[in-house]
């Protein structure tokens, strides 16, 4: 737990918000959870990537959500609406990239909006079942490597547009699943280069469909490799800028359409707001960023 | 501080005028968190037509000093 404190310390003196926002954040993880933030600290650090990266990773993410957040507040929008322009300096950019997943993954662990997120996964999914599981942008790998801890598939199968990404999710699931023999493989794959004909027990899709033009596109891609039962959860985002945000959905029914136009149906979703004190209602009235995980059928 | 650039900082945190001081920040009012600082930046930039840099605003120890910085941009 040493490594853990000491990059709570070094974030707290970097940034006046987020030194107020971790203090006391260790009290409400969970003995598992900072067990695992210690060992995600810990396997960064023999990547190569010390407290100082780490550190610089997590201010970085923290500083660009801020700068596009006070960018929505200003313009009502989100400062980029293309994939060109916004894949040259993230997803195009090595070093970025790096720094941009190292950060998120913290994320997962310090913001109380992806912690809800994770925790909510973990329960869903826990006994799910099938022969074939896919993940479509597993980014650091985090809910991939849940996954194959969480559920029974034959073989898991995750894919991502970003070269970084698979490198990451490769190494990061080789870490934590080192003495399973699980079946899996990560690939660097355009989805939509996807056969439709191969068919999925379960897809899932976390916090990709505001990163790209056209949704439903990759909805309907989603359905079309569903098998008939599939277990399909999605996750995206309502008014929640960041660096490399591009389609808005501002409000909860913009999602539901889009996802019902591409042939499927809701069996259940849950929303999550930054901060336990900031209902589902205020975020909405208040446009502040809400999360919202979907469990889908087709 | 005015009355009128408290109450704007009010509404923004959804609270109790008289819960504010020059010495209110992140660290005594626990509605005030990174999202509603930068909510609270916009607010008071649309309201008296100024412009704040990011790193002068995330550098804002209290709302005092956001007063203070307010005064000699109007």
């Amino acid at each position: 737990m040493k490594d853990v404190i000491t990059l709570i310390e070094k974030i707290s003196v970097q940034d006046q918000f987020q030194e107020q926002y971790l203090k006391g954040i260790l009290d409400t993880l969970t003995d598992l959870e900072k067990h695992s933030l210690a060992d995600i600290i810990s396997f960064f650090k023999a990547q190569g990537f010390d407290l100082d990266y780490q550190t610089r990773a997590y201010i970085l993410i923290v500083q660009d959500t801020m700068k596009e957040q006070k960018y929505f507040f200003d313009h009502k929008k989100y400062r980029y609406s293309t994939y060109k322009e916004v894949a040259g300096h993230v997803y195009d950019d090595p070093e970025y990239m790096r720094l941009y997943m190292v950060g998120l993954i913290l994320s997962q662990y310090f913001w109380n909006i992806h912690r809800s997120m994770m925790r909510h996964f973990r329960e869903i999914t826990k006994g799910v079942s099938g022969k074939k599981y896919l993940e479509i942008g597993p980014g650091h790998g985090q809910y991939f490597a849940d996954a194959m801890q969480n559920m029974h598939f034959d073989e898991f199968l995750a894919v991502d547009v970003s070269a970084t990404s698979v490198e990451m999710t490769k190494a990061f699931v080789a870490h934590t699943l080192k003495n399973s023999s699980v079946k899996y493989d990560v690939i660097h794959k355009n989805f939509f280069d996807f056969d439709d004909s191969a068919q999925f027990d379960a897809v899932v899709m976390g916090e990709v469909l505001e990163h790209v033009e056209d949704p439903l596109s990759f909805l309907k891609k989603i359905r079309s490799v569903a098998s008939e039962n599939a277990f399909i959860y999605i996750t995206t985002v309502i008014n929640a800028p960041a660096i490399d945000h591009i389609y808005l959905f501002r409000n909860r029914d913009e999602v539901l359409d889009v996802v019902n136009r591409a042939g499927l149906s809701v069996v259940s979703y849950k929303e999550f707001t930054p901060q336990p004190s900031i209902s589902v209602e205020k975020a909405i009235r208040k446009e502040y960023p809400i999360d919202i995980a979907l469990i889908l059928k087709r | 501080m005015n009355e009128k650039f408290k109450e704007l900082v009010a509404q923004v945190l959804e609270i109790d005028v008289n819960r504010l001081s020059e010495s209110s920040n992140t660290s005594n009012i626990s509605e005030w968190d990174s999202l509603l600082h930068w909510e609270i930046i916009a607010e008071i930039e649309r309201t008296y037509k100024i412009k704040f840099t990011m790193s002068e605003a995330a550098a804002f120890k209290n709302l005092g000093e956001i007063y203070a910085a307010l005064q000699g941009k109007i």
